[in-house]
């Protein structure tokens, strides 16, 4: 049966991840755009299992199943031959070439599988530029109504067009690929090998299209650079804008310019990917350089080892002395460590140059009242007013703090100061805080922190924090 | 003559400026430095990496803890993230014990390096070795003769306790063990040493 290529077309478009896996083996293969046939049909079978799934089905009901009749027909090999969307097929090779409007188009369908632009590929439009200048300057007429001109002209547009359009291309392709790579690099687990190495795969990738593509696309774009065969691109194109504004052109120069223009812009783009990738870059040699030192630092204390070795591993050590513990000397004389050590006596938490002071001011009055022995009164008694209303408060809010029930609550600061408003007056934010760390210290809770920016206010502070939640634990 | 810096329960002010000696955390940070442990940057609680305050107190007198340590004999180094004391000549104990650090390092190096890892896993918090890797890793032969001829006769996952011990590494949330600010910084120094 004949299917024509509009319905093929939208067949493979509606199941694209099809056609995109060929790209990704062509890609991968490095064998241009020829694609195995069992890659092709087994791709096929899939996609007709996946439309209509083979579970429970005789033989009998899945070949009259219309849904793989009809993918079995469009995508058949000789039917996608006919509709020229397969131009060679070699049954004795076992490959398929596609047509390539076909591949194009489904890069076209994912930024990260569009091809990017490698130095032969700048150099090919540099070259071209350079022959068009070559031409240019050897025109016979400069009569916009001659045919060479016409043609020359025409040529030179399409060129230009062209190469806007690959310059485009390239960009969509490096950010897709530098999106999606940074992705697996930035998402990697660091405990996990798997992720590991993909992600390492991901950095040698970052490398290459740094090395390979990144920097050619920028010289490409430098036009104040001295080019041993021939002018930089840009320049060249320059040229041939000068070229036609000494004739009188001066609609067609302006228009090479703003071509030269639009090409220029994408320096911007470039630069911008440069930038980030060179972390990724600076990362990959990081590992690659870190790896090396501690394989020749192993290798150095193995070696050693060896070298000591005896065959029973008994009282064989390496000296002190020797040189690989030499390399770091990093803890050299370190304290030896000592498992138990105890603190002979405790500071006391109060503050002694305020119990002097009130010590001083009670006893030197008594002394100048007559009287005959002074002792230093008990810590506390005898502070200030303002300490005594201080430490009221803080037992105030403690109090407080003990009566507040225990609930699991999603923004602890704002639960503790609706709490606290009514009991302890004129509450200020700061009190708050002694307030949850009071808490925190209080059996079968648990406060954690959710990294999630909150903010309380009152008529003359503001605070911005981290919301905690509580968590009821067991004991409670 | 009285200052007009407000005045804290547990502190001395040790000149007419501003410095100020915490004694509470001047005992603390004693009792870790005396005991060989490095006083680290960041410290690990209640499930997360904190600024560390003995570390921020001897930055922040560092000159009188240095003269405090050299009245006694020791000189106290601060590093990038993290200080500890060294003792003045050798000892074979001193010696032992650096042989020791030094070996269990490039152990735990080697196997991250073969077990497909890279260093991050050693050294980010979110990261960390779980026991049976280390396990895994301390049953390799190779890693086994070095143990022995730095000194150490017990598996890995028994002398790795030693670098908890003295705050070279510490268990994350996981409870993985990560390199500190002093582990990293041994790290780093064999980075920039080997010319590769």
């Amino acid at each position: 049966m004949s299917v024509n290529a509009d319905v093929a077309i939208i067949l493979l478009i509606e199941n694209k991840w099809m056609f995109l896996e060929l790209i990704d083996y062509m890609d991968n293969e490095g064998r241009g755009e020829e694609v195995p046939m069992r890659l092709y049909e087994s791709g096929v079978r899939r996609l007709m299992d996946k439309l209509d799934p083979p579970a429970g089905k005789s033989d009998r009901a899945l070949q009259s199943s219309p849904e793989r009749k009809k993918v079995a027909a469009a995508l058949n090999i000789d039917n996608m031959k006919r509709a020229r969307l397969i131009l060679h097929s070699d049954h004795s090779t076992g490959v398929l070439f596609f047509a390539p409007f076909l591949i194009e188009m489904f890069r076209h369908f994912d930024n990260s599988r569009l091809r990017h632009l490698n130095s032969a590929d700048f150099e090919n439009i540099r070259g071209t530029f350079n022959r068009l200048l070559k031409e240019t300057r050897y025109l016979q007429s400069n009569d916009p109504l001659d045919l060479d001109f016409k043609a020359h002209l025409g040529v030179v547009r399409g060129e230009m067009r062209m190469a806007l359009a690959k310059m485009k291309e390239n960009v969509d392709s490096l950010q897709g690929q530098a999106s999606r790579l940074a992705d697996l690099v930035e998402n990697m687990r660091v405990e996990v090998v798997d992720d590991v190495r993909k992600a390492q795969a991901a950095l040698e990738e970052i490398n290459q299209i740094y090395t390979r593509s990144i920097i050619p696309s920028l010289q490409f774009l430098s036009e104040n650079v001295d080019i041993k065969d021939g002018k930089p691109a840009l320049t060249a194109l320059a040229l041939i804008g000068d070229h036609y504004a000494r004739n009188g052109h001066i609609h067609i120069s302006s228009d090479i310019l703003y071509g030269i223009e639009a090409i220029r812009s994408y320096r911007c783009d470039i630069d911008l990917l440069r930038n980030s990738l060179s972390r990724y870059v600076q990362q990959s040699e990081a590992q690659r350089r870190a790896y090396d030192c501690i394989e020749k630092a192993w290798n150095a204390i193995y070696s050693a080892t060896s070298d000591l070795h005896n065959g029973n591993l008994r009282e064989v050590t390496l000296p002190f002395k020797h040189s690989v513990f030499a390399k770091v000397p990093l803890f050299n004389g370190m304290k030896t460590h000592r498992q138990t050590y105890e603190a002979k006596f405790e500071w006391s938490d109060q503050n002694p140059r305020a119990v002097f002071k009130e010590h001083l001011r009670t006893a030197v009055r008594k002394v100048e009242a007559g009287a005959t022995i002074h002792r230093l009164e008990a810590a506390g008694t005898g502070l200030g007013e303002a300490e005594r209303a201080k430490d009221a408060r803080m037992m105030l809010i403690q109090t407080s703090m003990d009566q507040w029930p225990a609930t699991a609550v999603e923004d602890l600061h704002q639960a503790i100061h609706r709490h606290l408003i009514d009991l302890v007056p004129d509450i200020t934010l700061s009190e708050v805080l002694i307030a949850i760390d009071h808490l925190r210290r209080r059996k079968g809770i648990r406060v954690k922190t959710d990294y999630i920016m909150g903010r309380l206010s009152n008529e003359r502070q503001a605070l911005t924090y981290y919301k905690r939640h509580v968590e009821l634990t067991d004991g409670i | 003559m009285e200052s007009d810096l407000p005045m804290e329960p547990n502190v001395r002010l040790i000149n007419q400026d501003t410095k100020i000696i915490n004694r509470k955390s001047s005992v603390e940070i004693y009792n870790q430095l005396i005991n060989g442990r490095m006083v680290n940057r960041s410290v690990f609680h209640d499930g997360s990496l904190i600024p560390n305050p003995l570390f921020e107190e001897l930055l922040n007198s560092f000159d009188h803890y240095r003269r405090l340590y050299a009245d006694i004999g020791f000189e106290l180094v601060m590093r990038e993230g993290f200080a500890f004391i060294r003792t003045p000549g050798s000892s074979d104990q001193v010696e032992d014990a650096v042989r020791r650090t030094q070996g269990m390092l490039l152990v735990l190096f080697r196997g991250v390096m073969e077990q497909g890892l890279t260093m991050d896993a050693l050294i980010q918090d979110k990261g960390g070795l779980s026991n049976e890797l280390i396990e895994v890793i301390g049953n390799g032969e190779d890693k086994i003769e070095v143990l022995h001829a730095c000194g150490m006769k017990n598996s890995l996952l028994v002398e790795i306790k030693m670098l908890e011990n003295r705050g070279i590494a510490y268990r994350n949330a996981k409870g993985y063990l990560v390199l500190t600010e002093a582990g990293v910084a041994f790290y780093r120094d064999l980075i920039d040493g080997e010319d590769v």
